[in-house]
């Protein structure tokens, strides 16, 4: 079974190299990590995916930035309610992230539906749980449940991902399940989200070159 | 003063936690001021008196918690959430959960010790850590402070470093 961490960020941007993000990955139980702007590449038995943020502000240029990205995990900041549905419809894109910094009213329903059809995925930092105190952190848990009864509801993909920037950030399968516990989802439904981009990445729309 | 009957004491747990990374010179009361100061945050003082969370005490790498029984999955979220002990950032992972100290005793696997090194990159020298599983660990000092680098052997390669050992050779 795949599990995947999705979007860390290691060195220069971190202070641990891919290497040793790929070992901790693995002593932590993944077998799969989706690295921002590395090349695909496999180091202790853990295949590295190459992960993409793109974050224009319109959905013309987030076309034109999916276009020159080529292959990839590709993610897209999310913003208002109309930017997310159109950029749910362009061709390449595999997740919206971000989610928790937007407004309430930026996921609806009727995007929730489109991102089920499009197989599109919601993108899940549990690291804002870990950085976040206080009032911030209220935020993104209630935010975060928000967006599991419409994932119950409608079917779309979640990832989940430790967004870490050092080894020390990353977690294990273990405790990712108790870190999501905190808003309400369950272990099944944890293992999937660790698998789901994978299925996102098979069922990519991009066209591909078979030998 | 007697003690009260087995049937009237408190029901506990155990939870094993490795420390990540072991070098860090933290005490049993630093690491619980830590926890608790997590666990206060998370789920607030009501939850935080009923836990009755406590460190029990270090051995080397791990750190042995306890809480009232039917807290332990609580705890350990808490737990994932902490970062720093003493302004020093930190990862402590959850190994076992138990209801004897002897039990969890058995879980702890003792933890390779690193070898103290400096190395120049770039002609800059740092002091490091090498691990023999091939883990290594940077000191970068600046003008912000202290910061460790994490990489392994390979990546010393990439990064063309040159190593002495502490004593100069």
């Amino acid at each position: 079974m795949t599990v995947t961490d999705v979007f860390i960020h290691p060195y220069p941007e971190g202070d641990s190299t891919l290497q040793r993000m790929a070992r901790a990955a693995r002593d932590a139980g993944y077998d799969t990590i989706v690295a921002i702007d590395h090349p695909e590449c496999e180091y202790y038995s853990v295949s590295i995916l190459n992960g993409t943020i793109v974050t224009e502000g319109t959905p013309k240029a987030v076309h034109a930035a999916v276009r020159k990205k080529g292959r990839g995990i590709i993610g897209v900041d999310a913003g208002e309610n109309s930017f997310n549905r159109s950029v749910i419809q362009i061709p390449g894109v595999h997740l919206l992230t971000g989610l928790h910094r937007t407004q309430k009213n930026s996921f609806d329903h009727v995007t929730a539906r489109f991102a089920a059809v499009r197989k599109v995925g919601v993108h899940l930092d549990i690291g804002q749980i870990i950085t976040c105190r206080g009032h911030a952190r209220q935020k993104v848990l209630a935010r975060y449940h928000e967006l599991l009864v419409l994932q119950r509801k409608f079917g779309f993909v979640f990832a989940i991902g430790s967004g870490a920037r050092s080894i020390l950030d990353q977690r294990t399968v273990r405790e990712m399940i108790t870190l999501t516990s905190l808003f309400g989802m369950t272990q099944e439904e944890t293992l999937l989200a660790l698998r789901g981009v994978f299925d996102l990445f098979e069922h990519s729309s991009f066209p591909r070159v078979v030998q | 003063m007697k003690r009260l009957p087995p049937t009237l004491r408190e029901k506990r747990r155990y939870i094993l936690v490795r420390i990540i990374p072991g070098t860090i010179s933290a005490d049993e009361r630093e690491l619980y001021y830590a926890v608790a100061d997590c666990i206060t945050s998370l789920y607030g003082d009501t939850v935080a008196a009923l836990m009755h969370a406590a460190t029990i005490r270090r051995e080397g790498d791990y750190l042995i918690l306890r809480c009232r029984r039917g807290w332990e999955t609580k705890l350990c979220s808490a737990v994932a959430t902490v970062r720093m002990v003493t302004s020093t950032p930190v990862h402590l992972e959850t190994c076992a959960i138990s209801g004897t100290i002897k039990a969890l005793r058995k879980q702890i696997r003792p933890q390779k010790k690193g070898d103290p090194f400096v190395c120049t990159i770039n002609s800059e020298e740092r002091d490091g850590i090498r691990y023999p599983d091939g883990k290594i660990d940077l000191i970068r000092r600046d003008m912000k402070g202290q910061e460790v680098v994490f990489l392994t052997q390979d990546d010393m390669e990439m990064f063309h470093a040159t190593t002495t050992k502490s004593n100069g050779i």
